[in-house]
């Protein structure tokens, strides 16, 4: 592909968050990588962003819980000879359940989503924003990984471990030109929240000071903000995108 | 340029050192300037120089341009 439009990389694309934030993106002018599990939604998307932005894409599958998951992803970006500006550091799993209530299975493929595919994928993506001098990374948190939430623990503590890495890898990464940041989502209506009723829903949309519930892409314009040259100064934050919700 | 002649030269630019100053003795943070950024500089000029990818154990393990050599060797190359 011959045009030089910078090139980001966001898991979890096909759906959510991930799908707004591709979409913004491309909608910037941006050709996209897009990993996810679903294979047939991907295409999907990457047709849809090709006719209303000629977005250019790679498509690629692949199960996040798998160790290997980054390391594959990155091969296939080196056969295609495609050299990412940005990562986006979407993907991730809730199962809510108190602590007492959670399985082993539930912390390790938390713990696996949440927190090593994004260690394992931000390591991988340094070497091509290194060769830059250049280069962005934007972590999702979210607004329980800063206050917690009852019945989230593994989840909470995945989210705020990312904080933690935000501003550990500003400042890493920031002599060489990699800024580093977190987005940290209130209550969107999303796919991950559509397991809510319409109670939980009002309850929660009258505990923001917007009295609104979020949506994706309220995220994904963000996301497309920190990625832009508009956020050249902006490293090491974690920024809410929660209408004001007091948790 | 000589396989030698790419190690210096990946060396020199990323500590921003003198190639006369990369021999088989220089150690990793044995110098203020080569310390965790520039060996990551380090690492990718000496995987576009080479041509190879490096994992992870190896940008660990480089500890000094002599051990580089044995890591770079392991990918077929020679300095002999």
């Amino acid at each position: 592909m011959g045009d030089t439009k910078p090139i980001a990389l966001i898991t979890g694309a096909s759906r959510g968050l991930g799908k707004a934030i591709a979409t913004e993106l491309a909608s910037k002018g941006y050709n996209l990588v897009m990993v996810a599990r679903n294979e047939a939604l991907l295409h999907e998307l990457a047709g849809e962003l090709s006719v209303l932005f000629e977005t250019n894409t790679w498509v690629f599958s692949t199960d996040l819980l798998q160790p290997d998951a980054a390391a594959g992803i990155f091969s296939f970006l080196q056969e295609n000879n495609v050299v990412i500006d940005i990562l986006v550091n979407n993907a991730g799993i809730m199962q809510n359940a108190t602590l007492m209530t959670t399985t082993d299975a539930m912390i390790d493929d938390q713990l696996a989503i949440n927190l090593r595919t994004v260690l394992t994928m931000s390591r991988s993506a340094v070497k091509h924003f290194v060769r830059k001098r250049k280069g962005c990374i934007i972590n999702m948190s979210s607004i329980v990984g800063v206050n917690g939430g009852i019945g989230q623990a593994v989840y909470s503590a995945t989210k705020s471990a990312l904080v933690g890495l935000t501003h550990t890898l500003s400042k890493e990464l920031g002599p060489l030109g990699i800024r580093v940041n977190a987005i940290a989502p209130g209550y969107m209506m999303t796919d991950m929240t559509a397991q809510y009723d319409e109670v939980h829903n009002e309850k929660m949309r009258m505990a923001t000071s917007l009295r609104k519930l979020g949506s994706a892409e309220d995220v994904g314009k963000l996301a497309a903000f920190l990625c832009s040259d508009d956020a050249a100064f902006i490293t090491g934050q974690v920024i809410g995108v929660d209408g004001g919700l007091l948790i | 340029m000589t396989e030698q002649e790419k190690l210096v030269h990946a060396f020199a630019d990323a500590l921003m050192i003198e190639k006369e100053q990369v021999t088989d003795e220089l150690k990793y943070q044995s110098i203020p300037n080569w310390d965790s950024i520039s060996h990551m500089i380090l690492i990718t000029n000496l995987e576009d120089a080479y041509k190879i990818s490096l994992s992870t154990d190896d940008v660990i393990g480089m500890s000094s341009v002599a051990i580089a050599k044995d890591i770079i060797g392991k990918h077929g190359i020679s300095f002999s």
